[in-house]
């Protein structure tokens, strides 16, 4: 206990003291008076309620138990790219993340070119500069072909709700499943 | 009487007690002044309350400790009050397992005890494959105020083997590398078998059924027939648990490398039945070999591995793992007519390269691969076309590649072994 608390301390107590003795009539020279009362009353209140704001900063303090029902929980293949659109569209690690999101999908593009498409190398990168791999105009761009979407589509797009960066990544994805399965026969087509 | 810690679930009250009474002084009210006097009584129990000596003994039953896989197993835990004083508000968190899903009831109890009394909670398991170690049991004891907490942990030891017997559900067709031993795999050496492979010049001492006689009878020279030779494989299931390998598609699924472990010991089975010697070794931070043998007893050995080694264990491990340095350990290892079955879900580009490398040594390679892929997210459906990418390329370098999706293994097979050459 420091010093300043025992001194508190004994204050309290003789107060205390005082408090029961003018109840019990001993004159010290102390009125009941309503300022009197009023003062202590005041004081009183101000107290309580720095003592509630206290409250308001203090976390309860109780043991939290685990869920034993549950199996352990592994993770879901693909969870990592999911992780870095949601941190694409954060504040802080927006780049790198965006970057890592556009790099892996650009690889993959470029991979399944090769084996499903049966495409050479060089060949698959010319494509995804010029869009040329997919007819999906939005999937094209975001993997960096200067293909320009129609006013009309853009528009639709936008009503749409379907421009944040995981529908473009959604869109390039299905893209990307496309190639080399027959429905892509749009896919020569530029 | 222990003192526990301090919950701070009454703090404030104080200044409750201090508003409504200097609002009860100011406005003369003495409802307030009273409401502020029983505060006054609350705070002064709060100061006081603690909870006994916490002295507790656990008992847990299990209905079959030793069960099949998918059994449903109750589990009855039984908790005693062995200390003197009353616990007013006691919880109890049973430690299952981690690979242990519960399919009823909360493993947990909330209940009051006298001294001596007994609460018993029960609940159920789902049983998966391996050796599985009840963790500490969690209690949690209140004051009846709870201004005050204790927590404890107790144990008591319980454990649940599940090893499934070793069925040859599927039978696994091997590629061309054997041993010296006779066995069932064909290969191309000429000499005496079932499939016919070719005719040749008669020698000296060659078997006397074995000569061509519709030729002898056409042309009057000799010839003699030689079949495709019949031998034994060595083998080796190869299965991957590395931590990337525990994934699935689901909180409740099985992970691939369960599956893994499944498909290894029905290979293991099925190749263990037609007389080749199989072996085991795990691709992960824990180590497992068993080198390719056959018999009884090494059946029960393998058996026992697959249902308890922590290397197989449905949970991710935590050890420090050295890939490269696992890879050249397998290969000291495996000798050089071994076979390889590797087990893995090829959700990352070093198991491929794991395959490729052991192909490259001449171990001939057959990658079993669980699909543990979904189209639930984006990263997901990228993740399926990666994984489809990479089973492209391992076919593309000679790699036997079955692609296990949620069909029964032996249905893979049939499907896959129309595509495969010898």
């Amino acid at each position: 206990m420091t010093l300043a608390r025992r001194l508190f301390l004994l204050v309290g107590v003789v107060a205390t003291a005082a408090g029961f003795a003018v109840v019990a009539g001993v004159s010290l020279g102390l009125e009941l008076t309503d300022i009197f009362l009023g003062l202590v009353a005041a004081l009183a209140a101000l107290q309580g309620l720095r003592y509630v704001q206290r409250r308001r900063e203090t976390p309860m303090n109780t043991t939290v138990t685990g869920d034993p029902e549950a199996r352990v929980a592994v993770p879901i293949p693909g969870s990592d790219f999911d992780d870095d659109l949601v941190s694409a569209m954060g504040r802080h690690t927006h780049w790198a993340a965006r970057k890592r999101v556009v790099d892996r999908l650009e690889s993959r593009a470029t991979q399944a070119l090769v084996a499903r498409d049966g495409r050479a190398p060089e060949e698959a990168a010319a494509l995804l500069d010029t869009g040329g791999w997919t007819d999906d105009p939005v999937a094209a761009r975001f993997l960096g072909a200067s293909v320009s979407i129609p006013l009309r589509q853009r528009v639709r797009l936008f009503l749409s709700g379907q421009s944040s960066l995981t529908d473009r990544a959604g869109r390039t994805v299905a893209a990307i499943e496309r190639i080399g399965t027959d429905d892509d026969s749009t896919g020569e087509r530029r | 009487m222990s003192r526990g810690f301090d919950t701070e679930r009454w703090t404030g009250l104080d200044g409750l007690v201090l508003v409504a009474a200097g609002a009860g002084v100011f406005t003369r009210e003495a409802s307030l002044l009273l409401a502020a006097g029983l505060g006054v009584v609350v705070l002064g129990y709060v100061r006081v309350a603690a909870i006994p000596e916490v002295s507790l003994r656990i008992e847990r039953d299990l209905s079959d400790a030793t069960p099949d896989p998918d059994d449903e197993v109750e589990v009855t835990l039984r908790v005693t009050n062995e200390g003197s004083g009353t616990l007013f508000d006691l919880r109890v968190v049973d430690g299952v397992p981690p690979a242990l899903g519960v399919a009823d009831g909360p493993a947990r109890l909330g209940t009051a005890l006298r001294p001596g009394a007994t609460a018993t909670a029960t609940y159920t398991v789902t049983a998966v494959r391996g050796e599985h170690a009840w963790d500490e049991t969690v209690v949690v004891v209140r004051d009846p105020s709870g201004a005050v907490e204790s927590r404890e942990t107790v144990s008591a030891e319980t454990t649940l083997r599940c090893e499934p017997e070793l069925a040859a559900t599927a039978d696994l067709p091997l590629r061309g590398l054997t041993s010296k031993y006779a066995g069932r795999v064909e290969t191309d050496v000429p000499g005496s078998g079932l499939e016919f492979a070719s005719i040749r010049e008669y020698r000296h001492g060659d078997p006397i059924r074995r000569i061509d006689w519709n030729r002898r009878a056409r042309t009057g020279e000799l010839a003699t027939v030689e079949f495709r030779e019949e031998r034994a494989a060595s083998v080796v299931l190869v299965v991957d648990t590395r931590p990337e390998a525990h994934v699935a598609p689901g909180d409740e699924a099985e992970t691939a490398v369960e599956r893994s472990v499944d498909a290894a010991s029905v290979a293991f089975s099925a190749l263990l039945d037609s007389g080749d010697s199989v072996g085991v070794a795990a691709f992960g931070p824990d180590e497992c070999w068993l080198a390719p043998s056959s018999g009884a007893d090494h059946r029960a050995r393998a058996r026992r591995l697959f249902a308890t080694h922590p290397a197989f264990a449905p949970t991710p491990p935590d050890g420090a793992f050295f890939p490269s340095v696992a890879v050249r350990r397998l290969r000291r290892r495996l000798a050089s007519d071994a076979q390889v079955i590797f087990c893995s879900p090829l959700v990352d580009d070093y198991g491929v390269s794991v395959a490729r490398r052991l192909e490259a040594y001449g171990h001939a390679v057959t990658v079993v691969s669980p699909d543990p892929t979904t189209t639930a997210t984006i990263g997901a459906r990228l993740a399926r076309i990666e994984r489809d990418l990479r089973l492209r390329e391992l076919r593309r370098s000679g790699v036997r590649v079955l692609d296990w999706g949620d069909e029964p293994l032996g249905v893979a097979l049939a499907r896959a072994e129309a595509g495969w050459s010898r």
